[in-house]
């Protein structure tokens, strides 16, 4: 099979890149590495051009380790978007740390390399190598700030649990490769759908939920979330979203992959088995949340009752619902990065990451105030923003999928999240400031306004005109196997 | 038309985003000239509307194809009657927020928003559409009650967004099971309607859906036992709020019950008309008892108003031509009584900074004209023949009576003690000797005459001539009776 380098293009891009990046942080001062940002950005913005253009190609690339194909591109393109705003509005607050930007900005890009072979694998070795560089750049990434120990605290906790989680997940794809002596993930399609009908058949199911349970903690789902809050509260705040939005993402691309794709001779099994951790999720998710009093925390909690909500989706096994979850993690790359944008802002202007600490933000600053607002408002899905459009999705999928309980479980945990989530906006708009808070500073830097500007107008397009999207969402939904 | 009568709110909202804090006078300007325009574009439409046809002014352009999801706007009967009213109370409200100075900006801003999501909802004829306005008038009254509102606001104002928004996403999902079980692939109400009429929509779970549905538009009008959230946040509420919450948002309940359950579901809504009607007898009781042992004169009209919406409710389940038309007749009336009600509360409590019912009394020497106007507003909402409140509770009863007759039997009941505590309030209120502490206190002034008068001559004029209202709404009620299978 020839080794095709072009349609791996953006990943070149953005390792290339990342590695320019480690190089040029050597030779400058770390006061001085705001413009190796811009660079990094750039080759972020090359990469999305890149994948862009290259958006109608379908076929193998590597040898076999990766496919091109719709849902690949849909994923390449999101983590690239979501890369993107982390980049922009992640700088002002990591540069006020005094830490490397050229190192934050290197190790940021390639994760996201990571992150987006997981999503092209068409090889599980591939897959795990996507795996690894995505989370051994996260463990450093969470404990990027050496001198604080609730930063240190995040790695640890991450690094520890995702180790167990790689294991785990390395001794599910040993038994699959036993069970069917391949490492290609149509390969292992076609060997399991031998292997089911023999004696095999409980070795098949055991190696299923040993990869559902190592990619559930991957996306961080309940019982497997418990190093989340911490890592979520400790680690830089623009990587805490870089965490939500494609650290998710790349769990779900990795189910979709090797669980749907793959396993798919299993899929009267898996349907039941998602649908019971999307409901348990949400609910310990949602549940939990209301008791947080750290806004990171709480951010923590949502991103774990959101995962809840988007494997309703998976749940449900058919293309509706591959569909909804597309839409679904597009719409919420836009709001939960606002989120964190916002945290991020506000904190480097001296303001504290507790939700008290946003009593009076209405007044003291209605621009960030209003924008938050509508970010909150999209999480608990209230029409107008992504994320109506994008519960609508989901319910519909598992209404016509024959879900309707969980559809119901969905309603149920959006009415609670109203609870926490709606505790924020009433702080910022009914409560007074606290004594000594931090004055209104309106202006923040170009990078900054430029990121949330993209984020607030991406929750009010896709709530408001989503048809391109549903389309967009619909057309990369196409699973082959399925 | 329609779109710029629905929007012109919306864009004076966004318009005041750019308008200094500072300038309260500007602000409240440049709210009222878009709320008249607006008001101006509905009465331009009530002018251009034909009562023989069905829905005009359509506005039909696909909103999201992949979805079959459209942006459909049209007026009915139905459809204008409630434009009008809104439109109405939006200018009065607004005109009777001169009290608010505190973050003035911010409460415009909200309440355009608010208007363009009430008029939007009163003319959606796509299901999705329609969940999008009925949302979206959810926030702004929030922030509405729990930054401008008194008492207990907070609770209030969260209480009111839990309740409602629960009833949202339940309906949400009856109206998604609703979608897949016709499999037409259309949320467009005269469409799903048309297969209604000719019995060919296969509805597997119509009951559930039913009750789904039903379950929002019943928390949305307060009946009981969904109500706990009204009084709180008809009373905490700020005056202008209260107006809208209870002239405007209440019928949106009713109206969705008229516009989607009971036009979409008829056989569903048959088999719960006992049950619903139940439910509007134990409102109407109920809440006329609850308003007699108030002690708060908000209170008291807050309850006031669970009661009337429980007319509204009988005579819809009763199904009639006549219980129907009154329903909707008693929806407008009650909009206009309890508007001049709340405002009347606004102006004697910014007189005496009390509502409490006992502090009153002897205030028809020191109110001037304005005890004139409480007695008139109390005739009204008792249903004194030759006043619009008469004619709707008449029809409904009268049309309910072939239906449910012990449940009208009970319904008159709650008719005496609603007389008993809207005279009891005036004696409060206004008879006995004059009291030391409220003599002097300054007339009612012509701002205030301003919103009130208008309230007060459409009462008369609805209670006279009805007929203004009853032939625009002749058509829509009768294809709605005919779905329900009725005469």
């Amino acid at each position: 099979m020839p080794v095709d380098f072009g349609s791996v293009g953006p990943e070149i891009v953005l390792a290339g890149t990342g590695m320019l990046l480690i190089l040029l942080s050597a030779f400058v001062a770390k006061e001085r590495q705001r413009p190796l940002a811009y660079v990094g950005i750039l080759g972020i913005l090359v990469a999305l051009a890149l994948s862009w253009a290259d958006s109608g190609a379908t076929g193998t690339a590597l040898a076999g380790m990766v496919r091109l194909d719709p849902i690949s591109t849909f994923f390449r393109v999101t983590f690239l978007a979501a890369a993107l705003v982390v980049a922009l509005t992640g700088l002002d607050f990591v540069q006020s740390r005094g830490v490397s930007v050229g190192e934050f900005y290197a190790l940021l890009l390639l994760a996201t390399t990571g992150a987006i072979l997981m999503a092209l694998a068409w090889d599980i070795v591939m897959l795990y190598i996507g795996l690894e560089l995505l989370s051994v750049l996260s463990y450093v990434l969470a404990g990027f700030f050496r001198e604080d120990p609730k930063s240190n605290e995040a790695g640890i906790k991450y690094f520890l649990n995702g180790a167990l989680a790689s294991a785990v997940l390395l001794f599910g794809l040993s038994m699959v490769y036993g069970l069917t002596g391949t490492t290609s993930i149509p390969g292992i399609a076609a060997g399991l759908g031998r292997a089911v009908q023999g004696p095999m058949a409980p070795v098949a199911l055991l190696a299923l939920g040993f990869i559902l349970g190592a990619l559930a903690f991957k996306v961080a789902a309940v019982p497997f979330h418990l190093w989340a809050p911490d890592t979520y509260e400790g680690a830089p705040t623009p990587f805490a979203g870089f965490l939500a939005a494609v650290s998710e993402g790349a769990g779900m691309a990795a189910i979709i992959r090797i669980v749907f794709t793959g396993m798919a001779p299993l899929s009267s099994s898996f349907g039941v088995w998602i649908a019971v951790l999307a409901a348990l999720t949400m609910t310990v998710g949602n549940v939990t949340a209301l008791w947080q009093t750290n806004f990171k925390r709480l951010m923590a909690y949502s991103s774990v009752a959101q995962v809840g909500y988007i494997l309703v989706g998976l749940a449900v096994v058919t293309r509706e619902g591959i569909s909804s979850v597309l839409f679904y993690l597009f719409a919420y790359l836009f709001m939960t990065l606002g989120v964190f944008a916002v945290i991020a802002a506000l904190s480097v202007q001296g303001q504290g990451e507790d939700i008290a600490d946003y009593a009076g933000l209405g007044q003291r600053n209605p621009w960030m105030a209003g924008l938050l607002t509508l970010f909150m408002a999209s999480l608990v899905g209230i029409p107008t923003t992504a994320g109506f459009m994008a519960k609508l999705g989901l319910i519909s999928a598992s209404v016509s999928g024959g879900y309707t309980w969980l559809a119901l479980f969905l309603a149920v945990n959006s009415a609670i999240s109203v609870g926490y989530y709606w505790n924020v906006v009433r702080n910022m708009w009914l409560r007074p400031s606290p004594e000594g808070a931090v004055p209104a500073r309106r202006a923040t830097s170009a990078a900054a306004g430029l990121g949330l500007a993209v984020a607030a107008v991406g929750v009010l397009v896709i709530g408001l005109l989503p048809n391109t999207f549903y389309v967009f969402a619909h057309w990369a939904s196409f699973i082959p196997g399925h | 038309m329609l779109s710029v009568a629905v929007f012109l709110p919306l864009f004076g909202a966004l318009v005041l985003l750019f308008v200094p804090e500072a300038q309260r006078r500007a602000v409240r300007a440049i709210a009222l000239v878009f709320l008249s325009l607006s008001a101006l574009a509905v009465l331009l439409i009530a002018i251009g509307f034909h009562a023989g046809q069905g829905l005009q002014f359509v506005e039909d352009v696909p909103w999201m194809p992949a979805l079959h999801v459209n942006y459909f706007l049209a007026v009915d009967g139905l459809s204008l009657v409630m434009l009008g009213l809104t439109a109405l109370l939006g200018l009065i409200a607004a005109i009777a927020a001169h009290g608010i100075t505190e973050r003035t900006k911010l409460f415009f801003i909200l309440f355009l928003l608010l208007q363009t999501a009430l008029l939007g909802i009163f003319c959606a004829e796509d299901l999705i559409l329609f969940m999008f306005f009925f949302d979206v008038m959810l926030i702004p009254m929030y922030f509405m009650i729990g930054i401008w509102g008194s008492g207990r606001r907070e609770y209030s104002a969260v209480k009111f967004l839990i309740y409602t928004i629960i009833g949202s996403v339940v309906m949400l999902i009856g109206i998604l099971a609703l979608y897949f079980h016709t499999g037409q692939q259309t949320f467009s109400i005269p469409e799903l309607a048309r297969l209604v009429a000719s019995r060919r929509l296969p509805v597997v779970w119509e009951d559930w859906i039913f009750l789904a549905i039903v379950a929002g538009f019943l928390i949305k009008l307060g009946i009981v036992p969904l109500h706990t959230w009204l009084p709180d946040a008809y009373v905490d509420a700020p005056i202008p709020a209260s107006l809208i919450l209870a002239g405007v948002m209440s019928k949106v309940g009713a109206y969705g019950l008229l516009r989607v359950s009971q036009y979409l579901l008829p056989s569903a809504a048959q088999h719960f008309a006992a049950l619903l009607a139940v439910l509007g007898v134990i409102t109407i009781v109920y809440g006329a008892l609850a308003a007699t042992a108030q002690h708060d004169f908000k209170k008291l009209v807050a309850f006031s108003s669970v009661s009337h919406m429980g007319f509204v409710l009988l005579g819809i389940a009763a199904g009639t031509q006549l219980a129907i038309t009154g329903a909707i007749f008693e929806m407008v009336s009650h909009g206009l009584v309890v508007g001049m009600l709340f405002l009347l509360v606004g102006v004697i409590y910014e007189r005496t900074h009390t509502r409490e019912l006992s502090r009153f009394g002897g205030m028809y020497a020191s109110l001037g004209s304005g005890g004139g106007i409480l007695g008139f507003a109390a005739m009204a909402n008792l249903g004194l023949p030759a006043l619009s409140g008469f004619i709707g509770e008449f029809f409904v009863l009268a049309g309910a009576f072939t239906v449910f007759r012990t449940e009208v039997f009970w319904a008159i009941l709650g008719i005496v003690l609603i007389a008993g505590y809207n005279l009891w309030m005036l004696q409060k209120i206004l008879m006995g000797p004059e009291r030391e502490e409220w003599k002097g206190l300054p007339a009612i002034n012509g701002r205030e005459l301003v919103t009130l008068v208008p309230l007060m001559a459409l009462c008369v004029l609805l209670g006279l001539f009805p007929n203004s209202i009853i032939h625009v709404l002749h058509l829509p009620v009768q294809q709605l009776v005919a779905h329900l299978g009725g005469q």
